[in-house]
């Protein structure tokens, strides 16, 4: 069975290659390493390869599914009828596992 | 439900021009955001305290201007702005943040925030619209609240 971790990083794999960017050109999954994941917290940090290693730290990993090229990247056409799911949703993870064949 | 309206790039900037320099500019803004977007609130600010914090240039609240204010960004949907482009709560937004008092208080259940970007590339501020029901046809709300925040890269300083 996949872990929390597998899935999240599953979802961020997909949304990076279907073009989202996180900054710094950071558009290949082999450049974004979560270096940790406490579900129960929510608290996420990714670190990215750049030439300035760049860590970004969430408080909920929530954070990173309402952006708007992040939502758009990973569901496409009907990301805005998937946020209203993610808002409303109690497990996000267990919501994404379900909508998207990762 | 109020619908939301739309607007166009150039009525954003014919109302810039016309605004430009006068007291009431950030103010002119939000308003002209709330009434054509259909919005209770609209908040224009600028990071400050290392991009942990956001102080106002001006919260319009149905219809009023609030006294200027400075608030923390952690545990708010504008956490983590400097590394997120725009963000849209849809709904619920209360549940997403149950930290964030004044969503409470303002009965708030949606956002659609987008940073502003000086021309290094660093974020420097934020434009954010909340309401009080869903915030509807957030891609071209988006568009506009970019186009606006090129603009406000000049003036957020």
């Amino acid at each position: 069975m996949r872990s929390d971790k597998d899935i999240l990083t599953a979802v961020i794999a997909r949304a990076v290659s279907n073009g989202y960017d996180f900054g710094k050109n950071v558009t290949r999954i082999e450049d974004v390493v979560i270096t940790s994941f406490n579900v129960e917290e929510g608290t996420l940090a990714l670190v990215l390869r750049t030439s300035s290693k760049r860590v970004i730290q969430y408080d909920h990993y929530k954070l990173l599914f309402f952006e708007m090229s992040f939502a758009k990247a990973l569901f496409g056409a009907d990301w805005e009828k998937h946020l209203y799911e993610l808002a409303v949703t109690d497990n996000i993870l267990k919501y994404l596992k379900q909508t998207l064949t990762l | 439900m109020a619908e939301t309206g739309t607007i166009t790039t150039e009525q954003v900037d014919k109302l810039l021009a016309k605004i430009q320099g006068k007291n009431n500019y950030y103010e002119s803004i939000a308003a002209f955001l709330a009434d054509n977007f259909n919005v209770a609130y609209v908040i224009i600010g600028k990071l400050i305290s290392g991009q942990s914090k956001v102080e106002t240039e001006v919260f319009y609240a149905n219809g009023s201007t609030l006294d200027p204010l400075v608030y923390d960004l952690r545990h708010t949907p504008c956490e983590n702005i400097v590394h997120r482009n725009a963000c849209f709560y849809p709904t619920n937004i209360q549940s997403l943040f149950p930290k964030d008092e004044e969503l409470k208080e303002l009965n708030v259940q949606s956002y659609l925030g987008k940073r502003v970007l000086n021309s290094k590339g660093e974020a420097i501020g934020l434009v954010a619209l909340m309401h009080t029901d869903s915030i509807h046809n957030p891609d071209h709300i988006g568009d506009i609240l970019e186009h606006l925040a090129n603009h406000l890269s000049k003036d957020l300083k």
